[in-house]
């Protein structure tokens, strides 16, 4: 039966309307723009291992372009607070998720650890990274130990046998002495002024600087024996000319590695990173590795880095993506052979390639590693940093006075550092 | 007159209204759709290709713009950070030459200005080199160590620019030398990385992928797939215009620009952008929305010839199926189609034609029960004839003859009706003869008058009157009457005996004016009589009008009787002039 005008006319109207839809959707076809992520890492961070894992995400991603952005990290919280300030912010950061939670710079993810990630899979000095309050604040990245490394040859030039995981600060006092040659172009040691580094020295002589409660308020030490004996033994290292002193006040770990590799400096103690420096620049050098020093009951310094999302990102979910994409297990090998940046995830190290000697004793050492939490309070950090700095110089201030000071200046900002995070920080998301 | 029942219509040819119906139905459907759909779609492609077309020139032409564009802003971050490496090394030379930094002594203080620089600058490698561009023993600087004679192994020199180089590690780096003072004429080399990173911090600027060439090789991309050969190589020559390759699963576009100080530099660098192709996805596009377009528009086209076949395929379809019933006989079945277009007009003049038609057939029908009753009163009258003959033969002719021969065997017995006298006898049996034959001329002159087969009509009429007992005129014309068909003239006669015989029976009439005329091929006979007249409209014709008229119609002619009561009365009966040429278009 054919049908009715009424039909003919919806008929058509279907038809007129179809045709108008599949216009828009073609004409819409084109029309995608790419999602940027924008990164920012510290600047020894953009290697290979993590541009492939920039590509990589970016092709399991179509629509995602992710933009490295690089700096030192000592700039890292000026950059972002800037971005956040601007309304612009990047979408990742990689340092410090505590340090940065406790600006108020970080947003919470712990709804997102929920549904993409397990705790107990990782290093519980990892997650220390990346809590703040009880809260997760990122995703952690790497972690280390700092350990102390020594030129071979120079222990034989000296007559020295390795130095033992046993070594007692004197002993390595002796060691620093024999090691360096009377005009002082060879020395035991190249100290920087680095809070990262000194911090290790005091773990090492069973000291610390902060102490942090669940609550998140600190309670600082900076003027406390074990602390204060610490730097003034780095201080006599350096007034023996048995330790090279920083050049100035914004003399880094590098400076330390550099000394070490180019055969001035005998020993040297930092993170496992600098061994992958060694190996992959073909820098010709013997060294080995052994536990720091320590006093009974000390440790070192961990090291490592974390990723978290600067409040203000309006891509928390891909950027918690990436973040994870990171912390894959495939690009966590790849870190720790070709950047010296140790797995996060317990299960990682039984790749065979975790056998290597070296990097067993960074292990060994990561048991009794702590994070330096002073970097999560900026005034008490900077207070510190000049009395080291003021210590760490060729007849440089006397330790306990100048701790004492960065003490007392610490206490009386403290209301200020807990203040910051509230001050800064917009509502976290649920 | 009796109605006649239209006759019942006959089923319809199934080859009109059913499977030849949906032949001419469909192929015409089909006529249309395809047209439709071929139409379109060949309009939507020529117009699908020229769009495209010049849409892929304005593109080719724009494309060509951004790439030179995005290849300059390459060139000069190249560029750059050669002026910036120079600038930098040529400021640390100055500070080492100063500071006499050379010197193993202040090792500490050169390692820590190199690392400064570095910080600054972020550059990647800077050492200190011999006279002759090889490490020193033990090395001194930071980043890769370069061994053994870098002025050897590359084409590098201590000059004022910076030269892309490759490295001890099989990398590749933009480097620049620069002498320091002293008796050794040391060098200093600071270099920046040809890879990966630079690539993404190109990137950042141009937000498009980076091909960083070098021998040959990629060296340093943002692509994911990282390809060793340089994406669009053609005969080991690098594209400057943007040159469509595939890469990562997609079409692409890359272009180069080369980047050194010389053209015959062995290291070959180059810098190459990778665009998306816009044409791709657009070519993609269109052929999607070609695909979409042609299913649209066959959807469009087959609703259209369905609107059509609506509009006027279907109203055709109906008409001939119409016209197939009454062809069959349904002459009740109705052409529907109210349009003011040409086929409302076609469907209003088929029903127009419809209607005249049915018309036409009812009146054969009317017709033809008139003839079958006319026929059945001629046979009715024919009978009542016979018997009125056999009645006078029988009363008549036939008595008399009874008489005759009782008369002549009383002759014979000499008894006869003169007694004894013979004479008388024969005179009586003679008188009883004559009145015999005379009961016989009247007898014949009452079924057929030989005048009027010897003589004519005109003759037989004025005999006919002049036996009447009343007045009666008598005319015709033509003056010279012609003699027609015998039978008309028979018709018209026994009409006229028939309409005079009325006029002396029941009008009471004292005249009668009989007329014939003869004029267009027609016979015109009129009586009119001056009696009493009668009803027209209130009696319906019976016996001898009932006559009069089927006789009138046995020949196709017309019968009209006038009369008034008291206004006496005129009978009109037209014959045509010969028989069997009644015209139709006459008898309506």
């Amino acid at each position: 039966m054919l049908p009715n005008v009424a039909s003919v006319r919806r008929l058509s109207v279907a038809l007129f309307a179809l045709a108008l839809v599949a216009a828009g959707c073609g004409s819409s076809a084109s029309d995608s723009s790419p999602t940027t992520l924008r990164v920012l890492m510290t600047d020894d961070w953009v290697t290979a291992p993590f541009l492939d894992a920039v590509r990589d995400f970016e092709m399991a991603h179509p629509g995602v372009r992710i933009v490295v952005e690089k700096g030192p990290i000592r700039l890292q919280t000026d950059t972002v607070r800037a971005g956040i300030s601007a309304g612009s912010p990047p979408d990742v950061v990689q340092g410090h998720a505590f340090s940065a939670a406790s600006q108020g710079l970080a947003q919470r993810v712990g709804d997102l650890w929920q549904s993409h990630l397990a705790s107990d899979e990782f290093f519980p000095g990892a997650i220390e990274d990346v809590t703040w309050n009880g809260e997760k604040y990122g995703v952690p990245l790497d972690t280390n130990a700092m350990v102390l490394m020594y030129n071979v040859d120079h222990f034989r030039q000296a007559g020295l046998p390795d130095p033992q995981p046993s070594m007692s600060m004197e002993d390595f006092a002796r060691t620093a002495a024999a090691l360096s040659t009377p005009d002082g172009s060879r020395r035991g040691l190249a100290i920087p002024t680095s809070g990262w580094w000194t911090y290790g020295w005091i773990k090492a002589n069973g000291g610390e600087v902060v102490q942090v409660g669940a609550d998140g308020k600190a309670s600082f030490t900076l003027d406390a024996p074990p602390v204060v004996s610490a730097l003034g033994f780095l201080a006599g290292l350096i007034n023996a000319k048995e330790a090279f002193p920083p050049r100035g006040s914004d003399s880094h770990s590098e400076d330390a590695f550099a000394l070490f590799a180019s055969g001035v400096a005998s020993m040297h103690t930092s993170g496992s990173w600098d061994i992958a420096a060694i190996r992959n620049n073909g820098i010709p050098i013997t060294y080995g590795t052994t536990l720091m020093p320590t006093v009974l009951g000390g440790g070192t310094a961990m090291g490592g880095s974390s990723t978290w999302i600067p409040v203000g990102s309006e891509h928390r979910e891909l950027a918690f993506e990436f973040m994870t994409h990171l912390v894959s297990d495939r690009y966590a090998i790849r870190f720790a052979k070709e950047e010296g940046r140790l797995p996060v995830r317990q299960r990682v190290f039984d790749d065979p390639y975790f056998q290597d000697r070296d990097l067993q004793v960074f292990l060994e050492q990561l048991k009794t590693a702590h994070p330096q939490l002073l970097s999560a309070f900026p005034a008490a950090s900077a207070d510190y940093n000049v009395a080291i700095d003021s210590i760490l110089r060729v007849n440089g201030r006397d330790p306990a006075t100048a701790l004492h000071e960065a003490q007392a200046h610490a206490e009386a900002e403290l209301v200020d550092d807990v203040g910051a995070p509230t001050s800064l920080a917009p509502a976290p998301p649920p | 007159m009796t109605d006649v029942d239209p006759p019942a219509p006959a089923p319809a040819p199934v080859a009109v209204r059913g499977a030849g119906a949906v032949r001419v139905r469909t192929s015409i459907l089909y006529k249309v759709v395809g047209v439709l759909v071929v139409t379109l779609v060949v309009s939507s492609i020529v117009t699908a290709f020229i769009a495209s077309r010049l849409t892929s020139n304005a593109l080719d032409g724009q494309t060509d713009g951004i790439a030179n564009s995005q290849l300059n802003v390459l060139s000069q971050a190249f560029d750059s950070r050669g002026l910036q490496l120079v600038a930098t090394m040529r400021n640390l030379a100055d500070t080492v030459n100063n500071g006499g930094l050379v010197d193993p002594a202040q090792r500490v203080t050169l390692i820590a200005e190199m690392n400064q620089a570095k910080a600054n600058f972020d550059i990647n490698i800077i050492r200190l080199l011999d006279r002759n561009g090889a490490e020193l023993v033990p090395p001194v600087g930071i980043g890769t160590p370069l061994g053994e004679s870098i002025f050897t192994r590359s084409s590098l020199v201590v000059e004022p620019a910076s030269r892309l180089i490759e490295a001890s590690d099989k990398t590749y780096v933009q480097a620049v030398a620069v002498p320091l003072g002293g008796p050794d004429r040391p060098v200093l080399l600071g270099a920046y990385r040809f890879d990966d990173v630079f690539a993404f911090n190109l990137r950042n600027q141009i937000l498009d992928d980076v091909l960083l060439v070098a021998a040959g090789d990629v060296v340093g991309t943002t692509l994911s797939g990282h390809p060793s050969v340089p994406p669009g190589r053609k005969d080991g020559v690098l594209p400057t215009k943007p040159t469509v390759v595939r890469l990562e699963g997609r079409g692409s576009l890359v272009a180069y620009v080369r980047v050194g100080l010389n053209a015959d530099d062995p290291v070959g660098g180059a810098l190459g952008v990778v665009l998306t192709n816009p044409i791709g996805p657009l070519q993609r596009s269109l052929d999607d929305t070609r695909l979409l377009g042609s299913v649209l528009l066959t959807l469009v086209a087959l609703g259209l010839g369905w609107v059509l076949f609506r509009a006027l395929i279907r109203p055709l379809v109906l008409l001939a199926d119409t016209a197939g019933r009454v062809a069959g006989g349904d002459a009740d079945a109705t052409f529907v189609g109210g349009g003011n277009d040409e086929i409302g007009m076609l469907a209003r003049s088929l029903e127009h034609m419809r209607l005249e038609l049915k018309s036409r057939l009812d009146l054969i029908a009317r017709q033809a029960a008139d003839l079958q009753e006319s026929s059945q009163r001629i046979v009715a009258a024919e009978d009542e004839e016979r018997q009125r003959l056999a009645r006078d033969l029988h009363d008549g002719i036939q008595q008399q003859l009874v008489v005759l021969r009782m008369q002549v065997g009383m002759l014979q017995d000499g008894i006869g009706p003169g007694g004894d006298d013979p004479v008388r006898a024969y005179d009586a049996v003679g008188g009883e003869l004559d009145g015999v034959i005379e009961a016989l001329r009247e007898v014949t002159h009452n079924l057929y008058p030989s005048i009027l087969v010897d003589r004519g009509l005109t003759a037989a009429l004025h005999s006919y009157v002049g036996r009447l007992p009343l007045s009666t005129n008598v005319s015709w014309q033509p003056e010279d009457f012609p003699r027609l068909a015998p039978e008309i003239e028979s018709g018209a006669y026994f009409l006229l005996g028939e309409a005079v015989t009325n006029a002396l029976k029941h009008a009471r009439a004292t005249r009668i004016d009989i007329a014939l005329r003869l004029a267009d091929g027609w016979l015109e006979v009129t009586i009119a009589d001056d009696g009493v007249g009668f009803d027209v409209d209130q009696s319906r014709p019976r016996g001898g009008l009932l006559h009069m008229e089927d006789r009138v119609r046995s020949f196709g002619g017309e019968l009209t009787i006038s009369s008034v009561p008291g206004g006496g009365t005129s009978v009109v009966a037209t014959f045509p002039e010969r028989v069997g040429v009644v015209d139709a278009a006459t008898t309506g």
